[in-house]
């Protein structure tokens, strides 16, 4: 026993660094699975802190294209107001739109923290739980997507980014179905489609789209556009290369998707799995 | 006794806050991701006990992560280059004397040691911080020049800076 004391005495160094390094270790595997998270991320209330303080700092100095890009939107949303409409046809019939009905509501936030250098990177805002704000829902800013929230705390959440090794983006550019759109690790402005079947015509700036299938985002947003394509021979699939809409190294505003559907759709699956 | 801890707290912060609010913000391009903390690690005396210094790595690498979501990966990284650390310092310095040395600074060791000691660890560093970054050999040549250009970077980072503080110190 004595000697077994000695013997740990000795090498407690080496013990040591063991010990950390296998906590390390669970730690990375745990952060690199999509949908577990370590105790402590960034939507950890203190961090979350700092980064806001820092961030209202250096507000500023984006200040500028932030409120083009809110002007812009802004008329947008004038054209598309009841207002700005007429009637094509002199008609006695009011035509209500009870044929709609609400697929998503949108929650507003400001990014506190934002990196775009990783090969996995996240993004923090500044609304959480409090604000009805939950894991899954997907993220979008006023001219493209942005990612899914992976974790919440009361005030903060935690966003995969679409700069994420493990991202996938349901897309459709015209009238292809549902292909999946990755990112490459490298550049902040492009990602790449793999599967996108060849008998598609597709041309370079052509509009990408979500595909809403998911119901993580709203069908019809822009994500980008595509840059550049390859058919090589003997291949069914195109490679594409994608412009992205979003500009994540200036990103201010997000709106978080609470999709009002996406709750029925996931018990249907869940009694599915059930079976 | 006391005074020796009261600085390295002080250098604790000022490394953590310098690397998540300055460096983690600053994008030269994908491949340049200069890392400043290691730094703390580096300039600890070489009498300080190995594992007071193995838990501060630790701590260290706890701390910077929590900002990027990847405790692991920056403790990992640290923990094992402070490991290495010692083996190093024997090597370089085969005849120090923990006496003579209280502290390391450029002024104390000469600027072509201060470097290759800093340079060597830091590569240890960045080499395992971005292969596990990756986690695959897909992405080979991007993660070599990603280590390498970083590890250059950061190299001049901290050689730029010990020149700013050690003058400020010897007046």
């Amino acid at each position: 026993m004595r000697n077994l004391f000695q013997f740990f005495l000795k090498y407690f160094q080496f013990f040591l660094f063991l010990f950390l390094e296998i906590v390390s270790i669970s730690w990375i595997v745990k952060e690199s699975s999509f949908h577990q998270s370590a105790y402590i991320n960034s939507s950890n209330q203190m961090v979350g802190n700092i980064s806001t303080y820092y961030h209202n700092a250096v507000a500023y100095i984006n200040l500028k294209k932030v409120n083009d890009s809110l002007a812009a939107e802004n008329a947008l949303l004038k054209a598309n107001q009841d207002y700005s409409f007429l009637f094509a046809k002199d008609s006695s019939k009011i035509i209500t739109d009870s044929n709609k009905r609400a697929a998503y509501k949108y929650i507003v936030a400001k990014v506190i923290s934002n990196e775009t250098n990783k090969i996995n990177n996240y993004i923090i805002i500044d609304k959480g739980s409090k604000n009805g704000i939950k894991k899954n829902m997907g993220v979008i800013c006023d001219h493209g997507v942005v990612g899914i929230v992976k974790d919440v705390s009361d005030d903060f959440a935690l966003i995969i980014s679409v700069l994420h090794s493990k991202s996938k983006v349901g897309v459709r550019v015209k009238e292809s179905n549902f292909v999946s759109m990755m990112w490459d690790g490298y550049d902040a402005t492009t990602t790449s489609i793999i599967d996108l079947p060849k008998h598609v015509k597709i041309r370079k700036n052509d509009t990408v789209y979500t595909s809403g299938e998911s119901w993580f985002y709203p069908a019809n947003i822009m994500v980008g556009t595509i840059a550049d394509y390859e058919l090589k021979n003997g291949n069914n699939f195109y490679q594409v290369k994608v412009k992205l809409s979003t500009d994540f190294q200036a990103l201010e505003h997000v709106y978080v998707v609470n999709s009002l559907l996406r709750a029925q759709t996931d018990t249907l699956t869940s009694r599915l799995h059930d079976e | 006794m006391n005074n020796i801890y009261f600085k390295l707290v002080f250098r604790f912060v000022f490394y953590l806050l310098f690397q998540v609010l300055v460096l983690n913000n600053i994008e030269l391009n994908g491949l340049m991701n200069p890392y400043y903390y290691p730094l703390f690690i580096l300039l600890l005396p070489i009498s300080f006990p190995n594992w007071l210094a193995l838990l501060f790595a630790f701590a260290m690498g706890i701390a910077v992560g929590s900002f990027s979501n990847s405790i692991g990966l920056h403790s990992f990284a640290l923990v094992l280059m402070t490991f290495v650390r010692t083996y190093v310092i024997q090597i370089i310095f085969p005849q120090a004397k923990a006496e003579e040395m209280e502290e390391f600074s450029i002024g104390n060791i000469g600027a072509f040691t201060f470097t290759l000691y800093t340079f060597i660890l830091i590569f240890i560093h960045h080499f395992v911080f971005f292969s596990a970054e990756v986690m695959s050999f897909s992405r080979f040549y991007l993660t070599i020049s990603k280590i390498f250009l970083s590890a250059i970077l950061s190299t001049l980072l901290i050689i730029l800076g010990e020149y700013l503080f050690w003058r400020k110190e010897s007046r």
